[in-house]
């Protein structure tokens, strides 16, 4: 089986931390990222949530930087367009490219700075979130939050038919290339549509087993979400507040300083 | 009144497949009945009657004397566990012990209830440290285990296993042998399964049926049935291994008294050889 982000969920060191604080360390993380009108607080959240995932949650480095690289180069992508498609403030460098002079102003430097810093911010609070939080322990937060319970019991069912089917998936594939199924471009596309087809039929007969082993044990419309003893640790909280707090407070008193 | 009885009981699949003929089946109380048969004999088929998965085409099926009807269907569920062949088909929830719970819930017991049940059925299958694990984890004889937990938490007073031991190393299927005949002894369970390792069947089963193409061929104890090689050979089964040998070292002329499982041949043995009572 593929290693997933899920797998490594299950096995990080915050694991047994109640998933309402790691949440509401997330959640809030990125939330004050996307209002902060300075680049300096995203920053800030970005560095130490990424130290935080590496250092206490005990995410493999080289992991973690791979996974983060995905979002942050899309981020910077995005920022060398902002940089010299808007404009206001002095110009401070033009470049001409075939005739078209390409303008950089200190406000689309600092726009792309924040937009750059809030990705990044975002994203590590994300990775923070889905590296610590198994997604079987969001079941009962879910709950909590009053979602509709259809909605709670279809996203307990999809999640473990997803794995059901990355297993049909990688055990065909397995059996195809075994028997040379993808040794040429004309096999491959042949190979991989009988994939697709295949496992399209696969997947409902396991929905028509589903149906027959839930009514095996008398389904009548309810899932249980075991829930086990929880309880806030008050240290925890204690910390996650006096963070927010912090990062709040940056926002607050930095609001519309920037680099530039 | 038996627990579980069949009359005549013939089904056709979609595609005019027959699929079980005049099958004539009866569980009685704290029994231990094998069904044997060789690969699409219909010992599934006839599983997936026991509680009202398929219906028949004609005949009947009787739980404790009653027909499965729309009424009684979640009684008979409660009354009757079926474990699947496939465990995969029947762990469907994100973790072991929200699995296990859900027969229980089903039934509206109460939390406190539901939890008590569902450590003690993984207690039972001897997966209790492994509650929070999510399945895709575990490995194939754990998800069986699993699967067996799930329906031993509903407390059927009949367990029917669908080839229990396909699949499992060689302690799995000594567990499970343990497992079978505890819930048998223990709590007066009557337990049903299928298998083709006959060698295992008089380790667990007290009553076998024989079944081939859809019809039961054979009924009997382990004597009966076991002393009939050529009717086992003419369904693609066999005769265990031990007492193939027996017979074959009374027809040399050495007088050893019949055994089928391996306590009873040992002794057979040092009693025929060492002259031990």
């Amino acid at each position: 089986m593929e290693n997933i982000l899920d797998d490594y969920a299950h096995r990080n060191a915050l694991r047994d931390v109640d998933t309402r604080l790691k949440l509401a360390l997330g959640v809030g993380a990125i939330l004050i990222g996307i209002f902060s009108t300075t680049p300096l607080s995203p920053l800030i959240i970005g560095l130490s949530m990424g130290v935080i995932t590496v250092a206490i949650a005990r995410i493999p480095f080289r992991l973690y930087i791979g996974l983060l690289a995905i979002p942050v180069s899309f981020a910077a992508m995005s920022g060398i367009v902002i940089l010299f498609m808007t404009g206001g403030g002095d110009p401070l460098w033009t470049v001409t490219i075939f005739g078209f002079s390409f303008i950089m102003t200190t406000e689309s430097l600092n726009l792309a700075v924040l937009v750059t810093c809030r990705t990044f911010g975002g994203m590590s609070s994300l990775f923070f979130i889905s590296l610590t939080t198994p997604a079987v322990e969001l079941f009962s937060v879910m709950r909590d939050l009053r979602l509709p319970k259809e909605f709670v019991d279809l996203s307990m069912l999809i999640y473990r038919y997803i794995f059901v089917l990355i297993g049909e998936a990688i055990a065909m594939h397995n059996a195809q290339v075994m028997r040379n199924g993808y040794s040429g471009f004309r096999r491959s596309i042949y190979a991989f549509s009988m994939l697709g087809a295949m496992l399209f039929i696969k997947a409902w007969e396991k929905g028509e087993a589903l149906l027959v082993a839930m009514d095996a044990r008398c389904y009548d419309g309810k899932l249980e979400v075991m829930e086990g003893e929880r309880h806030l640790d008050p240290k925890g909280v204690v910390s996650v507040g006096c963070y927010l707090c912090f990062c709040s407070a940056i926002t607050i008193l930095c609001a519309g300083k920037n680099f530039f | 009144m038996h627990l579980i009885e069949t009359r005549d009981l013939t089904y056709v699949y979609p595609g005019s497949v027959t699929g079980l003929e005049k099958v004539n089946f009866i569980a009685p109380r704290n029994a231990r009945i094998a069904v044997i048969g060789a690969n699409g004999a219909g010992k599934s088929t006839l599983f997936k009657h026991f509680n009202g998965i398929l219906k028949p085409t004609s005949g009947s099926v009787l739980i404790r004397g009653e027909p499965i009807s729309k009424e009684n269907i979640r009684e008979v569920r409660k009354f009757v566990g079926v474990v699947f062949q496939n465990a995969d088909d029947q762990i469907f929830s994100p973790t072991v012990e929200q699995d296990v719970a859900f027969g229980p819930t089903n039934l509206g017991l109460d939390e406190e209830t539901v939890r008590h049940r569902v450590e003690e059925a993984l207690r039972m299958v001897g997966m209790e440290d492994r509650a929070g694990r999510v399945p895709h984890h575990l490995s194939g004889g754990e998800k069986k285990r699993v699967a067996i937990a799930g329906i031993i938490a509903m407390e059927p007073q009949v367990l029917v296993l669908d080839e229990p031991t396909a699949g499992l190393d060689p302690q799995g299927v000594a567990d499970l042998v343990g497992f079978i005949n505890s819930l048998s002894r223990k709590y007066g369970m009557t337990v049903i399964f299928s298998s083709h390792d006959v060698s295992l069947i008089p380790e667990i089963a007290d009553y076998i049926y024989v079944m081939n193409k859809g019809t039961i061929v054979a009924s009997g104890t382990i004597d009966e049935i076991f002393s009939q090689a050529e009717l086992l050979t003419s369904v693609r089964l066999d005769v265990p291994l031990l007492p193939k040998l027996i017979r074959s070292l009374r027809e040399h002329g050495i007088d050893v008294s019949m055994a089928y499982t391996f306590q009873e041949a040992e002794s057979a043995f040092l009693k025929a050889f060492k002259g031990e009572p």
